[in-house]
């Protein structure tokens, strides 16, 4: 099991003030990340086009979960010097992040993305795209998006820093059986670093569950 | 829906380079019936290049993909510009008012002057004058039986259908990775940054399974493309692959043994040092002809003059016949139903 991470609560009319870069999201948690295995691409191609190539240089991702009647949010926020917006070109990739967690809201195994026994949820931010994906695994190269959801996604590249904040209803069925990574305990983290062409399997993340944590109220916080 | 290990019927084509006019009926055709989508402007499914030349996207076979003593090849992704973007045209300009007038001009999104496109180097070709030379070559995705774009995917996105072997992009699948594009060492594979997803050629699969042969294929006013099943003994394809072996793969140390191959062109004879035809000399010279179509290109290339020689001693040759194509419908193997006379569904 990795780092705990604090859940906040927080009242209505400060959950509507948070941005990407808003103050009053406490100090959050900052999590580890690590390269994702090469033997663990389901691809031989990609196995060996990057078998001399480094991936995975982000180090690590801050997060603040808080919670509110309404609403349960996400914040990822990690550092990039250089941002791709989109994928403007065929050799443009975006900056992209995610979490992921146990679709049972209980456990899954998080080095395979999932299984059929035990799917696994990922909440999904590409720079660029309209929308947050909410999609399902059992198991690596799976992932399927839904076509419908309610979570909403915002971000902000400032002072060489990608902050983003996913924002979805805790319970909604259709974001997870478990809702959200804040109905279920265990949640994991990638980021994608777009000017090194990182995509699909190859990115930065936790490679062991964190463990969500009430907070102690401090500060707006209660 | 299979994946590499395809064991069902493969659609095959073969292009008679010997024909082509270099005239893009068969990209227009093409662009027309499926690339006129959003994020498609600067897609050419089909595309007609000039050879000897860099090709489209610029420099197409140095971009790796493919595979080499059976392990992938990586690859590289052509930007926008090395494919060629879609130019605009100031019309305004050119047919405004007659003192401001300017002659109808290629411009690039952001204003600047296009440095390369599809077939750039059109007709430029190759050789030293007298001597000089060129053919056309069309490129489409080749359903290949080992297709690195399928292996490459790995979302299994990409697919070989078991009746005919085409290959094909699940669009809601792909989430827009561009290995497969990478890997097709052809450069068959674009991206549609607007969907972000693959798209590529699907060998017209709609009208095949009507019966109608592909856009570029009907399209054709110089009777280049044959289609058919590529083990229908008694169909063009196979006699000219497997029995005339006159129909060879494009880049065969790709490693992916494509199913469109190519009558390679007869070699047009040189002029000596004199100024006269020496029959011993050839413009083209036959390494490149190798390079290309690999070694079966010299007896491709002695058959089809032996069985032309037949023919113009007033012999009969079948592979003469099958190349001349005399009626067009000929071409079509099994796929010659008229796609005007198809009973179709109203749109909804």
């Amino acid at each position: 099991m990795g780092e705990f991470i604090s859940l906040a609560t927080v009242d209505l009319s400060q959950e509507r003030s948070l941005g990407p870069w808003t103050a009053g999201w406490g100090s959050g948690s900052r999590i580890a990340l690590h390269p994702t295995p090469l033997e663990s691409q389901p691809s031989a191609y990609v196995q060996e086009a990057w078998r001399d190539r480094l991936w995975g240089r982000t180090p690590e991702v801050l997060v603040h979960f808080v919670q509110t009647t309404r609403l349960v949010l996400v914040r990822m926020e990690w550092a990039c010097q250089s941002p791709r917006f989109r994928a403007a070109d065929n050799d443009v990739f975006a900056d992209a992040c995610a979490l992921l967690f146990p679709a049972n809201g209980q456990t899954a195994p998080l080095a395979t993305m999932g299984s059929e026994a035990e799917p696994v949820v990922a909440w999904q931010w590409r720079a660029g795209a309209e929308t947050a994906y909410v999609a399902d695994a059992t198991g690596l190269g799976t992932l399927s998006r839904r076509q419908s959801h309610d979570l909403t996604v915002t971000a902000e590249w400032r002072q060489e820093r990608w902050a983003v904040v996913f924002a979805a209803h805790p319970l909604a069925e259709n974001n997870g059986r478990a809702g959200s990574p804040g109905a279920s305990d265990l949640v994991a983290f990638a980021v994608w670093e777009g000017a090194n062409q990182e995509r699909a399997g190859l990115a930065s993340y936790s490679p062991v569950w964190s463990r969500l944590r009430k907070a102690v109220p401090a500060g707006g916080a209660r | 829906m299979t994946s590499m290990n395809h064991s069902g019927r493969q659609i095959a084509m073969v292009f008679d380079l010997n024909k082509c006019l270099g005239c893009q009926s068969c990209t227009v055709s093409c662009k027309t019936l499926w690339t006129q989508g959003e994020g498609m402007e600067a897609m050419w499914w089909n595309i007609v290049n000039t050879m000897p030349g860099r090709g489209t996207p610029r420099d197409v076979f140095s971009h790796g993909g493919g595979y080499a003593e059976g392990k992938p090849v990586p690859g590289t992704l052509p930007s926008l510009k090395e494919y060629g973007e879609a130019w605009d045209f100031d019309y305004e300009g050119a047919f405004g008012d007659s003192a401001t007038r300017k002659p109808l001009h290629p411009h690039q999104a952001d204003g600047s002057e296009p440095e390369w496109g599809p077939n750039w180097d059109e007709d430029q070709g190759g050789g030293e004058y007298p001597n000089s030379y060129f053919f056309y070559l069309q490129q489409i995705c080749m359903n290949c039986s080992k297709p690195a774009c399928l292996e490459a995917c790995p979302r299994t996105a990409i697919y070989k259908r078991v009746d005919d072997g085409i290959v094909l992009v699940d669009e809601e699948r792909c989430h827009g990775y561009r290995f497969c594009a990478e890997a097709c060492p052809y450069k068959r594979v674009y991206f549609n940054a607007s969907r972000h997803i693959a798209q590529k050629c699907t060998s017209c699969f709609p009208r095949l399974e009507q019966g109608v042969a592909p856009a570029c294929v009907r399209q054709c006013p110089g009777r280049v493309r044959h289609i058919d099943y590529l083990d229908n003994e008694d169909g063009h394809i196979h006699k000219l692959v497997n029995k005339w072996k006159v129909a060879l793969p494009l880049r065969p140390d790709f490693g992916v043994e494509p199913n469109v191959f190519y009558v390679p062109p007869i070699l047009p004879v040189a002029f000596n040092e004199a100024g006269e035809f020496d029959e011993s000399l050839s413009r083209v010279p036959l390494e490149y002809m190798r390079e290309l179509f690999g070694p079966g290109v010299d007896h491709a290339l002695a058959t089809v003059a032996a069985e032309r020689e037949k023919v113009a001693n007033g012999g009969e040759s079948e592979l003469m016949d099958i190349l001349i194509s005399r009626h067009w419908e000929d071409l079509l193997g099994p796929f010659d139903s008229n796609p005007s006379l198809l009973q179709r569904r109203p749109s909804v």
